[in-house]
């Protein structure tokens, strides 16, 4: 992806002490050494650089395959960048939040560059396929049991997405299968959060 | 030793990751505050499980910072957990534990646990097996502890703990962690450890057992192979035995054992043959080190007749030396035998060994060479023998083999008028293969073949005899 370095390039334009390690994570990304790129954002994060830094290790930690982890470090709120949602959609559905995913890529769509547009509806695509399915009760209480252990590892994010994904998919249910327990994971998972509004 | 065993386990278990070792190329600018924030980095990776990326943070800060310590030792860390380290200190020390030169392992391990910081767990197991080794049972535990934190050598380091514990009397505690590595632990190390648990139960401090045996002895008189009657001098034997230890304060300190044996034959009754017998003594040790000093008293019965009785004192002990473990025995014993016709012989004995053993406690190797001077009232029943002999113990999927063969030479002390006054001249060479398979926590079986050829310049003196026997052995620890 380069389109990722040209917004980190950008962002350079307002310089500032940790802008070397943006740049240098920028260019190791695109080297394809995404465990260097990781590092370089999160120094450059810890030297004073804006939080998109973070949201450059987020990216990363997509391409490192821990999405569950970049999860929480996008946040809950969308990304400003349409390429760095894009990897937030990405982070989602790896980290199997479905509805995450398909929102991120909903609400971006029509900004993206022609190819990562290509992509992200053969994404959504496959997100529609995959939740057209009938949603099984254990689904539900799969979702339930990982929000729970997210916040007890102290990943207040992911744990408020995944109960989120779990009210979402129980809502689609007749019996709305433990719809009450996915709100309270919500309101506990708000709670640790510090967030004040619900996620996208 | 145990130590070179256990360490070829662990060595073979460990992962090694794809981290970047090579040597770091210093920055032309240090950067000691980037530095820091890539140190940040790289701790929070490592505490997160991703030793790839943490290794990426720590080089970056090495380069930035040549002279932080920190960097250093956490890039080294974690490249030793891969085995992607080029660390002559700890390669060094490998090879010195893998060799029994653990002085040398200590003291180039030693820095390491001297200064701030956390060594890596493989330097700590590698320590903590040599301070064990050296008898430092205090450091030994600190180091092993820190080893135990450590997915990759916890097993290892438990066994240790577990002889550390036993060395200290508390059999209880070392069956636990014999437990969890055999629980643990795949293969060689969780059957040792299982085994060394079972040992451990029975490392009690009262404890009695009881064996009944069977067998078949060719040569029950020790019949001349020259004379006619010696393919007759064979009989089925069958027998128990039944014995109790007590050692109030463990492996170190005082004990007491005392026993009995009959052994009857089939139908050759004269050689029915009982045995009773006790023994005190004190056995000191100092980490592997021991010194055992002890007074016995046994008294044998032959064919239901009064046969011998024996004071012995002896003093034995084992040292560890940086090539081998050295021992000696010295021993006197008081014989008096009560039948007529071998009264003569009954008068002091005096025995000493030395010896040089490579292994440990389930796998060695030992060559010895024994002397015995026997004094008597008639000097044609005294001698001096003397001879080399070597035992092998093995542990085995199939249980404990031991092989023991023996040399001795014996000269008598004059002419002997019942042999044509011929100054008696023998020679025996003795072997025996034992195999024992534990059947429970408490059931032992054993299988014994061996034989003996003596040879003589009295050729009516010169016999063969081969015996064999399977037992069955019960122990149970009351304390």
């Amino acid at each position: 992806m380069s389109k990722l370095l040209t917004v980190i390039v950008a962002s350079l334009l307002a310089a500032g002490p940790a802008d070397g390690h943006l740049l240098q994570g920028a260019r190791a990304f695109r080297a394809g050494r995404y465990a260097e790129a990781l590092v370089e954002f999160k120094v450059a994060e810890k030297l004073g650089a804006g939080p998109d830094a973070r949201a450059y290790a987020a990216a990363a930690l997509v391409k490192l395959d821990r999405p569950e982890e970049a999860v929480e470090l996008f946040g809950p709120k969308p990304a400003s960048d349409p390429v760095l949602e894009f990897y937030r959609a990405l982070a989602c559905y790896q980290a199997r939040l479905f509805t995450c995913a398909d929102r991120a890529l909903e609400g971006a769509m029509g900004r993206f560059g022609r190819r990562v547009e290509e992509e992200a509806r053969a994404l959504r695509a496959q997100i529609k396929r995959t939740l057209s399915a009938e949603i099984q009760p254990e689904a539900v209480d799969w979702y339930l049991r990982h929000g729970e252990e997210a916040l007890q590892a102290g990943q207040p994010v992911l744990g408020l997405l995944y109960a989120a994904e779990a009210r979402a998919l129980g809502g689609r249910r007749k019996d709305c299968h433990r719809c009450a327990d996915a709100d309270a994971l919500q309101t506990k998972a708000k709670a640790a959060a510090g967030a004040g509004e619900a996620p996208r | 030793m145990i130590a070179a065993w256990a360490l070829s386990l662990w060595a073979s278990a460990a992962g090694a990751g794809p981290i970047d070792c090579s040597k770091v190329e210093p920055a032309r600018s240090p950067d000691p505050a980037a530095a820091q924030a890539y140190l940040e980095v790289g701790d929070a990776e490592s505490r997160q499980g991703r030793p790839d990326t943490a290794a990426v943070a720590f080089r970056e800060a090495v380069r930035l910072d040549p002279a932080s310590p920190a960097a250093r030792a956490r890039l080294l860390n974690l490249c030793r957990e891969s085995g992607e380290a080029a660390d002559e200190d700890f390669d060094r020390a490998t090879r010195a534990v893998e060799e029994g030169r653990y002085e040398e392992a200590i003291a180039a391990l030693g820095p390491r646990f001297a200064g701030e910081g956390r060594p890596d767990a493989a330097a700590a197991l590698l320590y903590g097996i040599s301070l064990y080794e050296r008898g430092d049972d205090a450091r030994a535990k600190q180091a092993l502890q820190l080893a135990a934190q450590s997915p990759g050598t916890a097993d290892a380091a438990s066994v240790f703990l577990g002889l550390l514990a036993l060395r200290a009397g508390s059999s209880d505690q070392a069956a636990a962690l014999f437990d969890r590595a055999g629980g643990g632990a795949q293969g060689e190390l969780a059957r040792t450890a299982r085994d060394l648990a079972a040992l451990a139960r029975r490392d009690v401090r009262l404890a009695v057992s009881a064996e009944v045996e069977g067998g078949y002895d060719s040569n029950v008189d020790q019949a001349p192979d020259r004379t006619p009657v010696a393919g007759l001098s064979g009989d089925l034997l069958y027998g128990a035995t039944a014995s109790a230890l007590l050692r109030p304060f463990g492996e170190t300190g005082p004990y007491a054992v005392a026993g009995a044996r009959l052994r009857n034959l089939r139908e050759i009754g004269d050689y029915d043959l009982a045995w009773a017998g006790g023994a005190a003594g004190y056995r000191f040790t100092h980490g592997r080190d021991e010194l055992r000093v002890e007074y016995a008293f046994d008294a044998i019965w032959l064919g239901y007749q009064p046969f011998s009785t024996a004071h012995q004192l002896q003093l034995d002990g084992a040292l560890d030396l940086p090539f081998a473990r050295a021992g000696a025995l010295v021993s006197a014993r008081a014989e008096r035998y009560s039948a007529p016709q071998i009264q003569k012989y009954s008068g002091p004995t005096f025995d000493g060994e030395v010896s040089l053993a490579w292994g440990g406690s389930a796998t060695e190797l030992k060559l010895r060479y024994r002397g015995q001077g026997h004094r008597s009232e008639e000097a044609e029943v005294r001698w001096l023998d003397h001879g080399p002999g070597v035992r092998a113990m093995a542990a085995l999927l199939w249980g404990r083999l031991v092989v023991d063969a023996q040399v001795t030479i014996r000269t008598y002390g004059a002419e002997d008028p019942g042999f044509g006054d011929v100054v008696r001249q023998d020679a025996y060479l003795d072997g025996v293969v034992s195999l024992e398979q534990d059947l429970g926590k408490q059931l032992t079986v054993s299988l014994c073949v061996g034989g003996r050829k003596a040879f003589s310049n009295v050729g009516t003196l010169e016999y063969t005899r081969l015996y064999g026997g399977l037992g069955l052995i019960f122990t149970a620890g009351l304390w």
